[in-house]
C-alpha cells in the first residue's frame, strides 16, 4: 500500500486549454504522471488517481447506473491504465481523453452485456442519481469543448440530442429507438449522419 | 485525421463503437478487426479524443475512499508470484476486499488450449454463514484479463451469507469446466464448486467456512464436471485473496 493515502482529498481535474501547449495545465501534469506510471511509479499512479477518479467515476456511474458496478468498472479501468500507461501516445490526444476512453469502454461493455444476457441489476436502483454533486463541473471542461460545441450546433436538434445521449448515457440503438420513437434503422442513420457532419466540421481548423 | 481525407470504409462502425451503440457481438467483431487495422485505430482515437469533451457535461462524483485503497493494493508488486499476496495494513479496517490476482502466464497457457467461449457463466455459491469475516460490509473483486473485459466479479455479502461469482467474460475451454478453490495457508486447495452456467448453489465444506477470511481463491480449468482428483489439475486462470482494506 502506498504511503500517500493520507493526502488531500481528490480534486476534479482542472481545465486545460490545449493540453500539449505550454501552461499550467492538467494535460501536462497527467501526461507526466502517466509517464511515471509507465515506469511502475506507484506514487505517480496514486496522484493520477486522485486527479481523475471523481471524473471517471462520474462518467461511469452515468452509464452503468449502479454504484457497486461503477466501482468495479473504475477499479478495473485504473488497473488497465496501470498496465497500459506505456502505450499512451500524446499524439493520440489528451491523456484524460485516453483514460476516459478506457473507462467508457469498460462501462459500455458491461451495460451492453447486461442488456443482452439479462444480468441482474443489483440493489442501488435510482439511488445513483442522488449522489451526483454539482450540476455542472466546469473545471473539467477541455478548451476543445468549444470547438465540439460549435460543430454540434451544426446538427439537427433531435439528432444532436440522440448522438449525445448515446455517448453520455451509454444507450443502445434499441434504447435510443424507444426513447426517440423512431425505428432502429433511423437511429443508425442519424448517428452516422451526425458523425459525418461532425467529422467535416472538426477537421476544419 | 486531416480535412478532406476520405472516410475509412469502417468509419460508421468506428463511430458506433466509440459511441457505444454496437451490440456485444458487433463490439467483439469490431475489436477483432481493430487489432489488425492501424488506420482504423487512428479513426477510433480521433473520435475518442474529439468526443471526450462531452464528458464535461457529466458531474464528477467522488468514489468511496475504499476504492483507492483497494486499487493500490491490487497493483501487482514486482515479482509477484501466482499465489503471492500481501496482507497490507492488517488493522481492523471496516471493509474487506477480495483481491483476485490474475495470473497472466497461466491464463495464456489456458487460452492456448481453449476453444472459445461460454460467455454467460454465472455461479452463485450460497454459504450458511461466513464466520470469521467481519459482517460490516460487502466484499467485491473484479477479475480481469489483460486488455480485455473484466472476467469475473466476485461479491461476498456477509450479512446475506452469500458469495456470488458473476462471470462476465470468462472463457471456458470447450469440454472443460472452471472450478473455484480456496487455499488456506499452505494447505491443500479445497473445491468451492464449479462456475457453471446458470445459478448454482454449491455447499462450501464446513471446515472451510470459518477460514475464508484470508484464504486464497483460485480458479482453474478442469475437465468437464470438475477435477477428477479432488485437487486442482489444470491451469490456474485467476487467483487472489481476501484482504482487509488498508486504511
Amino acid at each position: 500500500m502506498s504511503a500517500t493515502a493520507a493526502g488531500p482529498p481528490p480534486r476534479p481535474p482542472r481545465a486545460e486549454p490545449s493540453w500539449d501547449r505550454d501552461g499550467s495545465g492538467l494535460g501536462r501534469v497527467l501526461a507526466d504522471k502517466l509517464a511515471g506510471v509507465a515506469r511502475g511509479d506507484r506514487e505517480a499512479f496514486a496522484g493520477l488517481y486522485d486527479a481523475t477518479a471523481p471524473k471517471l467515476f462520474g462518467i461511469v456511474l452515468r452509464i452503468v447506473r449502479d454504484r457497486q458496478i461503477a466501482e468495479d468498472v473504475v477499479q478495473d479501468a485504473y488497473l488497465k491504465i496501470w498496465e497500459n500507461a506505456s502505450r499512451y501516445s500524446p499524439e493520440a490526444g489528451h491523456p484524460l481523453s485516453w483514460m476516459i476512453s478506457i473507462s467508457r469502454n469498460r462501462a459500455i461493455d458491461i451495460v451492453r452485456r447486461r442488456g443482452e444476457v439479462q444480468m441482474p441489476v443489483t440493489d442501488d436502483g435510482p439511488e445513483w442519481e442522488a449522489t451526483i454533486a454539482e450540476p455542472r463541473d466546469r473545471e473539467a471542461e477541455f478548451i476543445d469543448a468549444d470547438r465540439l460545441s460549435h460543430c454540434l450546433e451544426g446538427l439537427e436538434a433531435t439528432q444532436r440530442r440522440c448522438f449525445v445521449d448515446a455517448y453520455l448515457e451509454g444507450f443502445s440503438r434499441e434504447e435510443l429507438a424507444e426513447r426517440y420513437e423512431r425505428p432502429v434503422n433511423t437511429i443508425k442513420t442519424w448517428l452516422h449522419r451526425s458523425a459525418n457532419t461532425l467529422r467535416t466540421c472538426l477537421g476544419e481548423r | 485525421m486531416t480535412t478532406g481525407s476520405p472516410p475509412h470504409p469502417r468509419e460508421a462502425d468506428a463511430i458506433e463503437f466509440v459511441l457505444g451503440t454496437l451490440s456485444t457481438a458487433e463490439r467483439s467483431e469490431f475489436e477483432r478487426i481493430l487489432e489488425g487495422d492501424a488506420a482504423l485505430r487512428q479513426v477510433v482515437s480521433f473520435w475518442e479524443d474529439q468526443l471526450s469533451p462531452l464528458t464535461a457535461r457529466v458531474p464528477s462524483v467522488r468514489p468511496p475512499e475504499r476504492l483507492r485503497g483497494a486499487l493500490m493494493a491490487a497493483l501487482p508488486s514486482a515479482g509477484a508470484g501466482l499465489f503471492r499476496t500481501e496482507r497490507s495494513g492488517g488493522d481492523a479496517g471496516s471493509a474487506e476486499i477480495i483481491m483476485l490476482r490474475r495470473s497472466r502466464a497461466a491464463w495464456r497457457s489456458a487460452t492456448a488450449v481453449a476453444g472459445l467461449l461460454a460467455a454467460s457463466l454465472a455461479g452463485i455459491i450460497v454459504l450458511d454463514s461466513l464466520q470469521g469475516i467481519r459482517p460490516s460490509s460487502r466484499l467485491v473483486a473484479v477479475v480481469n484479463r489483460s486488455g480485455e473485459l473484466p472476467a469475473l466479479i466476485v461479491r461476498v455479502d456477509p450479512r446475506a451469507g452469500t458469495v456470488q461469482v458473476r462471470a462476465l467474460a470468462a472463457e471456458t475451454p470447450a469440454g472443460h469446466s472452471l472450478e473455484l478453490w480456496s487455499i488456506v495457508g499452505s494447505g491443500a486447495p479445497r473445491s468451492l464448486g464449479i462456475l457453471a452456467a446458470g445459478a448454482a448453489r454449491v455447499p462450501v465444506p464446513a471446515a472451510d467456512r470459518r477460514r475464508l477470511d484470508g484464504a486464497t481463491l483460485a480458479v482453474t480449468v478442469e475437465p468437464q464436471g470438475g477435477s477428477p482428483t479432488g485437487g486442482p489439475t489444470g491451469a490456474v486462470v485467476y487467483s487472489g485473496k481476501l484482504v482487509p482494506e488498508p486504511r
